[in-house]
């Protein structure tokens, strides 16, 4: 009798630790993928934001009036020559040319920021 | 008759089945957290060689631009010719203030013709080991065909 309580306990136990030892896997394999996830994601809006950039330089060079909200998705706002990711604010990209947007949502570039258009 | 008493084949709180199981299962997790990490990594580098590129492009039109040389023309303006250099306006250029703009370490712009490198600036420092990524474009310098070359790291 003593014996089988005995076994009794020590598989729970074992089963106890075994559950934490799950528990403690399936914590920290979900913090990486978060991690994973995120890194991703500000990888692939500084992609996108690099190309919005080229985007915008390439309307101040030509002079062609660019649609923001048309042309570029994801940018939250153009400040001090360089914008931003709308998802991730610590995702930016330099701007060489000074550019703003106004209520229209049409995107006006200026070659010099101090200097309004 | 002697009664034989069945002992466990380990007498440790775990099994031997149990410890390889758990080994197993760290084995999983460390290389799972390994190939994810990893991974990150890579499409950390990538978006970062992808910006640098086409700030290095970006830049190397910024400096086109800049640099454009004007000649005469009809008006009090003139024009100016596409991809023609003015050698003076490429020396007055501020690269360091340019670099400052863009939070990068190292930018540099370098111009080749026929005989070879005419005109190289560089601003910031290049860090050891740093990756540098350039854009070469052809531009006319008098006239003569030449070769900008501009790198930001």
């Amino acid at each position: 009798m003593a014996f089988r309580a005995q076994s009794s306990l020590e598989a729970l136990i074992s089963f106890a630790a075994l559950l934490s030892a799950l528990a403690i896997l399936v914590f920290s394999t979900q913090r990486l993928s978060t991690h994973f996830e995120e890194s991703v994601q500000a990888s692939s809006a500084r992609i996108s934001l690099s190309r919005q950039a080229l985007l915008v330089e390439s309307a101040a060079a030509t002079g062609l009036p660019l649609n923001i909200q048309e042309n570029l998705s994801g940018i939250s706002f153009f400040e001090r020559g360089k914008i931003s990711s709308a998802a991730r604010s610590s995702v930016s990209e330099p701007l060489f040319h000074g550019a703003s947007t106004d209520s229209e949502g049409k995107l006006h570039v200026q070659k010099n920021p101090a200097t309004p258009v | 008759m002697c009664k034989k008493t069945r002992q466990p084949r380990y007498s440790g709180f775990f099994s031997l089945d149990a410890a390889i199981a758990l080994l197993i299962a760290v084995f999983a997790y460390v290389s799972l957290s390994l190939i994810l990490s990893s991974a990150a990594a890579s499409s950390s580098s990538g978006a970062h060689s992808v910006s640098s590129r086409l700030l290095s492009l970006r830049l190397s039109s910024l400096i086109m631009d800049e640099a454009g040389a004007e000649s005469g023309g009809f008006g009090e303006g003139g024009y100016a010719k596409i991809g023609e250099l003015d050698a003076q306006r490429l020396s007055a250029l501020d690269l360091g203030a340019i670099l400052s703009s863009t939070g990068r370490n190292f930018a540099s712009v370098s111009l080749f013709s026929s005989e070879g490198r005419i005109f190289f600036s560089q601003a910031g420092q290049l860090p050891v080991g740093a990756e540098v990524f350039c854009t070469k474009r052809l531009a006319l310098l008098s006239g003569e065909m030449a070769r900008l070359e501009v790198c930001v790291s």
